[in-house]
């Protein structure tokens, strides 16, 4: 028997024995006023909600998808890329079996150095693509996606990632909504880890993106405040997208654009159902990196980009405002509160760090489970994602800590340094005139 | 006068250029008495009288020049003012040509054209080279081997130049490669780009600028205002390329059908029989520079062979198809022979319609004849000959047939071939005439 079992575990409960309620309070005020009011109270109030208005909504379903089965509108689905080339095939089966077949698909080369020119060429001619766009010189994502948008002759545009492969009814699901309400002018996708038995960093990654992609989404796409279209699934109305002028230069352009259309007046909503699967980074190493360069993007684009949807101006709207408010708050504001909380807890409690570490740690693994159960009456997916419930333990580690420290490192650095601009994810000439611009 | 003329061409005048004699030769075509004359060297009057003179098996080595300052095969120009510039060169390929003077030719027409081809080159320690001409369908034309040869499609020739290449002949080193059309071979080619989509040649094709600041991408007449450029997105001009803006890559909008594609589709109009080409549908054929070799040299002073034929291995018990130069020398050899035969030596000549042969390009043409020589194959003795002669007729000898036999072979094949033909959709009409003629 190890220490913790003799003596740790012992006085550990004696400790909390002794504390009594309003102590307890004073020593988990961060985890009592954050983290339980937003993932227990608000998210099982809005599940709640969403549960009981369940038949209506499904009735609204089928009447948007017999509207839009009615209409055949076609759908462009749009890829913009470098070095996609070798994802291609898979990609262009994948959407052969969608159970919705009026669309065309426009790839756009963004200044491949692999076969991908190649490979285009020749799915163009064999027909598995309807448009192949090549850009010699590299512009960036942004860019890519506006040149096929240029190509697209839908009503309705999809961005996709390459690497990524959909459910048989994802695309129908993802534009369903368009014919539920003429005001939404976007709609998310439901993006889920497929390589969720790579590593335990992948495993990770596929609870977060239960918790917060799917559940985190639908809490506040109910509430109206959705705000992060995911680049790897979104669908956009042609008009709309038009009339926001296309994506302008990221990082973090998934979000930008979804704040762009809804400053023009117009919702955008998330779909549970329109599911798609990624290959999450299966190295702490590179989902360190990709990480860094989210978090960053909040910080250059929701708060310093659009930041006037914080002030009372013409255009403010208080849904807008909330949802980047929502935003700022549970990444930027928490994580300094969290620091805040650690000082305290090291100046005034230092000789109980011990008990307190553990506590925490108790009281996070028990709420991962509790949400865990909120995803499992959601999903479509359950048995599958049983498979995951046994490394929910490592969860309290990898948010608590791990995700923590990352933010705060891009924060520093995008606040102070604006490092977002040396990304090498965008060419140096677009950062370049990014960064001259403050954009 | 018109028959005054005709004598006076009969007659071929004769001078004498210092030590040499020089004959002066206005139409080659009456002038079979040049044979018992004595002389060094031709002056045509004509140049196109060349030609002739080139077929000419006794004539074609002689030095010879032209009165006309242009391209051709002779010699070179023979000027009335000053006639001793000539005496120089021919005295030279006096020399050269004397040692074929006692040779003489092979009887077999394609042989007598390779070796007077390598005689004459050899001679004139000169190279059959490709001259490039609009007059030609191909683009080039080899002047002296077309001049000897009585075949006048030029990849035929080239064709049978570059089996003498494998038979190390020549060495051949490569010029140029021509590209032809699918339907007639012609290299009068008109290339353009046209839609994806619906052909049209009515395309704008424009830059594609990427305006960096805003990530905005559109052809160039999106951003056309007032002479300058400036962004539709972000309404800024723009300036400098390369540091606010570049061109990624380049757009086409089809003006008939308005569909914007970064490809086009290129195009190859034959300007003789209008075929629009797809660029894969046109053949292309290297064009040839061809260099005697040492054993090219040995073959011009071959003496000639009399009377053997050449040997062919009969190793099945199919007829055999072979060249039609062996075919005729074998022809006459078995009439010679047809002593030997209690029966008749008779030829099958098998037309094919021209309504067929008109749908394919001479590369068809050529496979179909073969193919249907295999099928004629199985219906004739082993000893029986099959060719394709230069009419896309296909010439059978039936050797040793009473006429009763080989009538019956003869509709047999006929039967067949046709059906074939109709039962490939070529044609709904009779597609095979057959003639036959007793040679023995
Ligand atoms: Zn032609
Ligand atoms: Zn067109
Ligand atoms: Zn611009």
């Amino acid at each position: 028997m190890g220490p913790i079992w003799e003596h740790i575990l012992p006085e550990y409960i004696t400790y909390w024995h002794a504390v009594g309620i309003p102590k307890f309070v004073r020593i988990f005020w961060y985890f009592i006023i954050f983290e339980l009011t937003r993932y227990i109270c608000i998210d099982f109030v809005i599940a709640g909600l969403f549960k009981m208005t369940e038949k209506r909504r499904a009735a609204k379903w089928q009447l948007a998808r017999a509207k839009l089965f009615a209409e055949n509108p076609l759908v462009s689905i749009i890829i913009p890329g470098k070095n996609e080339g070798p994802h291609l095939f898979k990609l262009t089966k994948s959407l052969a079996e969608q159970s919705y077949k009026n669309f065309e698909l426009i790839i756009v080369d963004d200044g491949s150095n692999d076969g991908t020119p190649i490979i285009g060429k020749n799915f163009q001619r064999l027909g598995l693509i309807h448009t192949f766009l090549r850009n010699e010189m590299r512009g960036g994502k942004a860019s890519a996606a506006n040149l096929a948008l240029r190509f697209c002759k839908g009503k309705i545009v999809v961005h996709l990632d390459a690497d990524c492969s959909f459910d048989f009814d994802a695309i129908e699901n993802i534009i369903i909504p368009f014919y539920m309400d003429n005001k939404i002018g976007a709609v998310g996708g439901n993006v889920k880890v497929r390589n969720y038995k790579d590593s335990l960093c992948s495993k990770l990654q596929a609870i977060e993106y239960l918790k917060t992609v799917s559940i985190g989404r639908i809490v506040t796409s109910t509430l109206g405040i959705y705000k992060i279209i995911s680049g790897a699934f979104g669908a956009f109305r042609m008009d709309v997208i038009d009339r926001v002028g296309g994506w302008d230069i990221g990082p973090g352009l998934d979000g930008d654009i979804t704040v762009k259309i809804r400053k023009s007046g117009f919702k955008t909503v998330f779909s549970p159902t329109a599911i798609c699967l990624t290959n999450a980074p299966a190295k702490f190493k590179i989902l360190t990196k990709q990480r860094l360069r989210w978090d960053k993007s909040i910080i250059r684009f929701r708060v310093r980009k659009h930041k006037d949807v914080y002030f009372p101006n013409q255009g403010f709207s208080w849904s807008n405002f909330f949802a980047l408010f929502e935003n700022v708050f549970y990444n930027v504001i928490l994580d300094f509160t969290w620091w805040i909380y650690i000082i305290d807890m090291t100046l005034n409690y230092s000789s109980n760090l011990n008990n307190i570490i553990l506590m925490n740690l108790t009281l996070y693994f028990c709420v991962g489970f509790v949400q865990m159960s909120s995803i499992y009456i959601f999903s479509e997916r359950r048995k599958e994602e049983l498979y995951l419930w046994k490394y929910l333990p490592f969860m309290s580690v990898y948010t608590g800590l791990y995700l923590r420290l990352v933010r705060t490192r891009a924060y520093i650095d995008e606040w102070f340094f604006k490092k977002s601009y040396d990304d090498p994810w965008n060419p140096l000439k677009s950062s370049t005139q990014a960064k001259i611009n403050g954009f | 006068m018109q028959v005054r003329n005709i004598l006076s061409n009969l007659k071929p005048e004769i001078k004498t250029i210092g030590d040499l004699s020089v004959v002066f030769v206005k139409d080659l075509t009456y002038t079979q008495k040049l044979y018992e004359y004595k002389f060094d060297a031709i002056v045509l009057e004509e140049p196109s009288q060349l030609s002739l003179l080139r077929k000419d098996n006794q004539l074609y080595l002689f030095p010879t020049f032209i009165k006309s300052n242009i391209q051709s095969t002779s010699d070179g120009v023979y000027f009335e003012d000053n006639p001793y510039l000539i005496l120089n060169k021919v005295n030279k390929l006096k020399q050269a040509i004397s040692q074929y003077q006692k040779l003489e030719l092979p009887d077999d027409p394609q042989e007598q054209i390779i070796v007077k081809l390598l005689r004459y080159l050899i001679s004139r320690s000169s190279t059959l080279l490709p001259n490039p001409t609009r007059k030609s369908n191909i683009g080039y034309s080899y002047a002296l081997l077309e001049e000897m040869s009585i075949e006048s499609n030029k990849l035929y020739l080239i064709k049978g130049m570059n089996n003498y290449v494998k038979q190390n002949y020549f060495n051949s080193k490569i010029i140029d490669k021509v590209n032809l059309c699918y339907t007639c071979e012609g290299s009068y080619l008109n290339f353009y780009e046209s839609c994806t989509k619906c052909n049209s040649v009515d395309l704008k094709s424009e830059d594609l600028i990427h305006h960096f600041r805003c990530a905005y991408i559109g052809p160039e007449s999106d951003y056309m205002k007032n002479d300058l450029l400036e962004c539709p997105k972000c309404n800024h001009v723009l300036k400098h390329i390369g540091i606010d803006y570049d061109k990624p890559s380049e757009i086409h909008t089809c003006k008939s059908c308005n569909n914007a594609s970064q490809e086009t589709k290129m195009k190859a109009k034959c300007i003789d029989c209008s075929k629009e080409n797809e660029l894969d549908q046109l053949s292309t054929h290297a064009i040839y520079e061809y260099v005697p070799t040492e054993k090219g040299r040995q073959k011009s002073l071959e003496e000639k062979v009399s009377n053997q034929l050449p040997t062919i291995h009969f190793d099945n018990n199919d007829a055999v198809s072979i060249p039609l130069g062996a075919y005729e020398l074998i022809k006459k050899h078995e009439i010679h022979k047809k002593a030997s035969y209690t029966n008749n030596i008779l030829e099958l000549r098998l037309n094919v319609s021209k309504v067929v042969l008109d749908k394919l390009s001479i590369e068809l043409q050529k496979s179909l004849l073969e193919e249907l020589c295999s099928i004629v194959k199985p219906y004739l003795k082993a000893h029986d000959l099959i060719t394709i002669n230069l009419n896309a007729t296909i010439q059978v000898l039936l050797i040793d047939y009473n006429l009763e036999l080989s009538d019956a072979i003869a509709d047999t094949i006929e039967y067949n071939l046709d059906k074939m033909i109709r039962d490939n959709g070529w044609t709904d009409q009779k597609s095979i005439y057959c003639e036959m003629e007793k040679l023995a």
